[in-house]
């Protein structure tokens, strides 16, 4: 369980924004783009600067260093010069002595610019070539003679919406400054060695000269890996040009407005079958709503390309994909990456594919399952049957059959109250798939009094990240797991650190953990061997042995022997050729299906998400009640994208959806009965003890709500069209029942 | 204006009581406990305990949409007073209710508030104590998990504890503070903030400020709170009315209903209204004089022929509204009471609203029926629509022609004919025009399917 529980639940653990402050401190408040596109012509900060309290206000012409925090492409200013390019654009940063006269400060500026026309539709940004980056294309076979030869073929559009992270922490940072020249800037971000990088930057500063701490977070999903950044550095612009500390936080609107959200898409697909309901070929084509700037969105559309066949084998497939500009705030990272959007789309075409052929979908699922063997387009070969062990041991532990049958039968004489089961297949890779990301380096220290520190390059956001290290730490070293404590991640003592992201966090930092403690384990057993003369094993454990782990750690330190232990791990065997578009791009896949029940109520349009059993590939847990917590939390979340969770926007581009009342995630009563099974497949070399990740792919077992209400709605209107639009709320529910 | 009120044992007091509770508690007390996530209510992180001298029990309100002064005499608890080595916390913390953490006090306070004030102390109940703390990590099956073991371990002994602040301060759960005996509180006329109201000026008149503190920042008007916590003269029974206090909490409300089993359906109401800690605040004056579109009050009363009593007049509730979030009420008018004639509280009444969420939602459409049949024919019908037009709206042309209807039939061919006419729905973020006037229609089929299921089960 989580060790930080205790401190949660009385309150005692410190976020960013319960960290003690300086008297000092200066409170920032962001001026941004009121606009969605335009140029900027002046700035009128005169009143502000008047106003009392108000310390500083400062511009692009303030930054001494680069005004630039874009990564994948250079295309995202930290304060506008020119071009704005979304509503919520930062333009200026006002420093005052409290939080209200910051934000009054802010709301005193004036701005003079010319509109420009706007586009917010992902397909009109794709025919007037709006694109970051190359359209991608994995090919696998022929499709054009699979196509032609096929007995079924079948195709249509899918809609993918946008979700809203709502982390329930905010955007929040603060800098601190340090002698002349240096910082530590506190951050609630999933990366804070790119906040060091980028801050340095931005300040014409070394990299040495910023330290980065995250406490923990409130909440993330993907929402902090890259969109921490603006504030983080605005903050360390203002305490650099003040000399005072500052404390940048959004409040949840301005979270809302400003941020990006997950990549809407928009996609054409094409299947074909044979007779039988064998998936003949497959062609798809993904329009990726990037937003304003490039942020992660090329990253994200490469995992797309990646899960195009979800957990189906295909033998002719052509996937392409291009990520697309727009004038939305810079969409980016949220768990699942690009995936369920590949996935909502494979599934849409192969629920059209059981309509057009009068079959139960599950069966055309069932008989395209991926087999040991198969190759991917991409390259990669299935290397186990675990797909097919949860399939089937779902259908046998949860009587998945016998609940269709009975399913059926409350349905024949269609009553008001509809009941659907939809069952979700999924393969999902893990590793960055930018290959270099893929590293970790961990230090495990132990203190004379014998208790354990350790530093690691992830950041714990709720995933349990810090507790599954404890355990590995505890393991390897074979002492108590209560005599280990995980640092707050710093940029100091973890250097060069990747972001915490696609559910990769656990296994590169344990890895690295492992390696660590098994070099301190072995000079610990050496040193005990020849001081006390006792042969001990590497297996040793020392909270049952007779020399006592005090005792030993004392000696040790006495007799000068080093107790820190730094170590470092890279995924081994990791490319991909993104020219040839072949390559190992992931360690190893992860497998699960879900089967979701739901019931419609077809006079009124609303739906329940009645209960969700899922079976998946865990390999061996570390901590089951964090991994449950993992699955049963990523469906629900996945279950809201999948219905509730629906983001509007004005026609100039204004959030209309901008807070818990208007954007709506699931509650307790709306939520399912969860009950889970994990398959504890024997070994997996690339995870530390064997164990799975389990972050992202249980948000993808929740897409199958969408199919299980459109199930329920086609048994009531036979002729209800096709509507492959995510989120399926009770509006369009609704409407398509009486369409 | 002054505050002085108990916190946590200690009293506090100073000159600025428009700070909202929760800025003052993280802010200038540092008692960073208490987390605001969505400060407007919504999420329940930041959720305290409150007991005002004229209430029996401490009571979970939202920190973010109180202010100072209206803690004013109060007893404030929260996450940061409560003991350490806390039992409950412990059952909590192994059942994986919490991931991030950040909901996770206001998640302890709202269990602590069903220990409190639960009937039964089931799964159920506790589910429904809860539900207003959002989380976005773990999917709540953690949540039910330690209702569960929560229910288990305290249910039992608190359901037979005749003190269960007592019984929760001797396990630990709660401080061992000095707790305010229970007084009866003021009449209306001597509320402290009602003589205020026949000099208001620029000052602003809140219920309980739910709705208020959303827009209004702190200390840019003054505002007199005219909410009252008082647990005497809530609903009064006379011959011909069931009259229910405008300015009490609207869970206390429903509580005295329910204890004088005077209006069933009002628990029904109950349910679908807000959160419990927005219950706990919320007055059904402030839902009425906001006037908003989809109030559910207003759907509701206004299908129970209420008469609204305010401190100038009597006036029937359809009355009372001139346009979209517009009242005729006058400056210095209070709305004090609202009266059901008791001769409706014997129909049948069916209150029903969809939303996105279901419960803890604004309503897109919400609709209120109060039926009355004979022979298996309607003979007495109100039928209240809210969402669909600029102020809810009675059906009456509908009503009429659904006189002598029999249950044999469907209404659809009526609904259709008489419907349109009557309403005038908007686009906005919760659904589309087209939706809402299906929703409508839908909504008054809906009334009819529970016509007749309650016809069959008499």
């Amino acid at each position: 369980m989580h060790n930080d529980s205790e401190l949660h639940f009385s309150g005692q653990s410190t976020f960013v924004d319960d960290w003690p402050l300086p008297e000092t401190t200066l409170y920032a408040a962001v001026f941004v783009s009121p606009i969605a596109n335009g140029l900027l012509k002046s700035i009128d900060a005169q009143k502000a600067r008047a106003m009392p309290g108000v310390k500083a206000v400062l511009t692009a012409a303030d930054i001494a260093g680069e005004n630039q925090i874009g990564e994948i492409m250079p295309d995202e200013e930290l304060l506008a010069t020119k071009n704005l390019k979304f509503i919520g654009k930062p333009i200026a940063l006002v420093l005052a002595d409290s939080p209200a006269t910051a934000q009054q400060g802010a709301q005193a500026i004036e701005i003079a610019y010319d509109e420009l026309a706007t586009e917010f539709n992902v397909r009109n940004a794709y025919h007037n070539n709006m694109t970051f980056g190359d359209e991608r294309q994995f090919t696998k076979g022929d499709t054009k003679s699979a196509f032609e030869q096929a007995k079924w073929v079948v195709s249509g559009q899918v809609s993918c919406a946008a979700q809203e992270h709502l982390y329930f922490e905010t955007q929040i940072s603060i800098a601190i400054p340090v002698d002349k020249d240096r910082l530590k800037i506190i951050s609630a971000s999933q990366n804070p060695s790119a906040i060091q990088k980028l801050a340095a930057k931005v300040l014409g500063l070394s990299m040495n000269s910023i330290e980065v701490e995250v406490p923990r977070l409130g909440g993330a999903f993907g929402g902090k890996e890259e969109q921490a950044k603006p504030w983080a550095c605005l903050a360390a612009l203002g305490a650099q040009l003040t000399g005072h500390p500052v404390k940048l936080a959004l409040s949840r609107q301005q979270d809302m407005h400003w941020t990006g959200k997950r990549h809407p898409y928009s996609a054409d697909y094409r299947i074909a079958a044979d007779e039988t309901g064998r998936i003949q070929a497959y062609d798809v084509k993904f329009l990726q709503d990037g937003g304003a700037v490039a942020d992660l969105s090329t990253a994200v559309l490469e995992r797309t390309l990646f899960h195009a066949t979800n957990a189906y084998q295909i033998p002719n497939a052509n996937v392409k994909a291009v990520s697309c500009r727009t004038h939305h705030p810079s969409n980016t990272a949220f768990r699942g990456f690009g995936a369920p959007q590949a996935i909502f789309t494979i599934e849409a075409a192969i629920d059209h594919l059981a309509c057009a052929m009068n079959l139960p979908r599950w069966k055309i699922q069932q008989k395209n399952l991926l087999q040991p063997g198969y190759r991917f387009d991409y390259g990669m070969t299935v290397q186990t049957d675990a797909l097919q062990n949860c399939w089937q041991q779902l259908f046998k532990h949860k009587k998945i059959e016998m609940r269709l049958a009975d399913i059926q039968k409350h349905n024949a004489n269609k009553p008001r109250y509809i009941r659907s089961l939809a069952l979700t297949p999924l393969c999902f890779g893990i590793s960055f798939t930018a290959t270099h990301l893929n590293q970790a380096s961990v230090t495990v220290t132990i203190y004379t009094d014998a208790s354990i520190g350790v530093a690691i390059g992830a950041v714990e956001m709720g995933q349990g990240v810090v507790d599954k290290i404890a355990i590995i730490v505890a393991r390897s070293l074979g002492v108590s797991v209560k005599r280990v404590r995980v640092d707050f991640t710093n940029s100091s003592k973890s250097p060069n650190m990747s972001p915490t992201a696609a559910s990769v966090g656990a296994d590169l930092n344990s890895m690295a953990a492992i390696k660590a403690c098994e070099k301190l384990k072995l000079r610990l057993v050496d040193f005990s061997n020849t001081f006390y003369g006792v042969d001990l094993s590497p297996e040793t454990n020392f909270e049952n042995n007779a020399i006592t782990w005090e005792d030993l750690v004392a000696n040790a330190y006495l007799q000068r022997i080093n107790l820190s232990e730094h170590a470092f791990y890279a995924t081994p065997d990791l490319y991909f050729d993104r020219v040839k578009e072949q390559g190992t791009p992931f360690s190893y896949h992860v497998y699960g299906v879900s089967a979701i029940e739901s019931t419609l109520d077809t006079l009124l349009g609303t739906y329940h998400i009645d209960n969700v059993d899922v079976v998946y590939d865990l390999g061996q847990s570390l901590d089951t009640i964090i991994d449950l917590g993992q699955m049963e939390g990523g469906l629900v979340q996945g279950i809201g994208y999948a219905t509730m969770e629906e983001i509007r926007w004005d026609e100039k581009g204004k959030l209309l959806t901008d807070s818990f009342a208007t954007y709506k995630i699931p509650d307790l009563l709306s939520s399912p009965q969860i009950s889970v099974d994990f398959i504890d497949s024997p070994s997996n070399p690339h995870g530390p003890f064997s164990a799975k990740a389990i972050g992202e792919p249980p948000l993808l077992l929740g897409l199958g709500a969408f199919f299980s209400i459109s199930d329920s709605i086609r048994l009531f209107n036979k002729t209800a069209p096709i509507n492959y639009t995510l989120p399926l709320t009770p509006e369009r529910a609704l409407l398509a029942l009486y369409s | 204006m002054t505050f002085a009120f108990d916190l946590n044992g200690k009293a506090v007091s100073g000159d600025d009581g428009s700070v909202l509770l929760i800025d003052f508690l993280r802010y200038q007390l540092h008692l960073s406990g208490t987390k605001a996530a969505c400060r407007e209510g919504d999420c329940g992180s930041c959720q305290v305990l409150v007991k005002s001298p004229a209430a029996r029990m401490f009571k979970a309100m939202p920190s973010c949409l109180m202010r100072l002064q209206d803690c004013q005499n109060c007893q404030v608890i929260t996450i940061d007073g409560l003991p350490k080595n806390n039992p409950l916390i412990t059952t909590l913390a192994s059942s994986g209710a919490s991931q991030c953490g950040y909901c996770s006090p206001g998640l302890t306070i709202g269990l602590i508030n069903w220990l409190l004030n639960g009937k039964a102390l089931s799964e159920t109940e506790g589910a429904s104590f809860i539900n207003a703390n959002l989380c976005r990590c773990t999917g709540y099956m953690g949540q039910k998990r330690a209702i569960k073991a929560i229910g288990e371990e305290y249910s039992h002994l608190l359901l037979s504890a005749e003190d269960r602040v007592a019984f929760l301060q001797k396990v630990n759960v709660l401080p061992k503070i000095v707790v305010h005996a229970y007084h009866q509180n003021t009449t209306p006329a001597q509320s402290p903030y009602y003589a205020q109201v026949q000099n208001k000026s620029a000052a602003i008149l809140a219920g309980g400020g739910t709705d208020l503190y959303l827009h209004n920042k702190p200390s840019e008007n003054p505002v007199i709170s005219l909410l009252k916590t008082g647990e005497d003269h809530v609903v009064r029974m006379s011959d011909d009315c069931v009259s229910i206090s405008a300015l009490h909490p609207i869970q206390l409300v429903a509580d005295t209903i329910d204890t004088l089993a005077c209006l069933p359906a009002f628990s029904s109401f109950n349910h679908w209204f807000a959160s419990l800690p927005i219950r706990n605040r919320a007055t059904l004056g402030g839902n009425l004089a906001n006037a908003s579109p989809i109030a559910d009050g207003i759907c509701f009363f206004m299908a129970l022929d209420t008469i609204i009593e305010t401190n100038l007049r009597q006036v029937p509730i359809g009355q009372l509204f001139s346009g979209f979030k517009q009242t005729d009420l006058s400056l210095n008018e209070v709305i004090t009471w609202l009266h059901v004639p008791k001769s409706v509280t014997r129909d049948y009444i069916y209150f029903e609203k969809v939303s996105r969420r279901g419960t803890t939602d604004i309503a897109v459409v919400n609709c209120c029926g109060r039926w009355q049949i004979t022979d298996n024919n309607v003979s007495r019908v109100a039928l209240v629509l809210g969402g669909a037009s600029p102020v809810p709206v009675r059906l009456t042309s509908l009503e009429n022609n659904l006189l002598g209807h029999s249950l044999q039939e469907s209404i659809e061919e009526l609904v259709d004919t008489h419907l349109d006419a009557a309403i005038s729905p908007i686009d906005d973020s919760r659904g589309s025009k087209v939706y809402r006037r299906l929703l409508a229609k839908q909504l008054l089929l809906s009334q009819w399917e529970s016509v007749k299921e309650k016809a069959n089960h008499a």
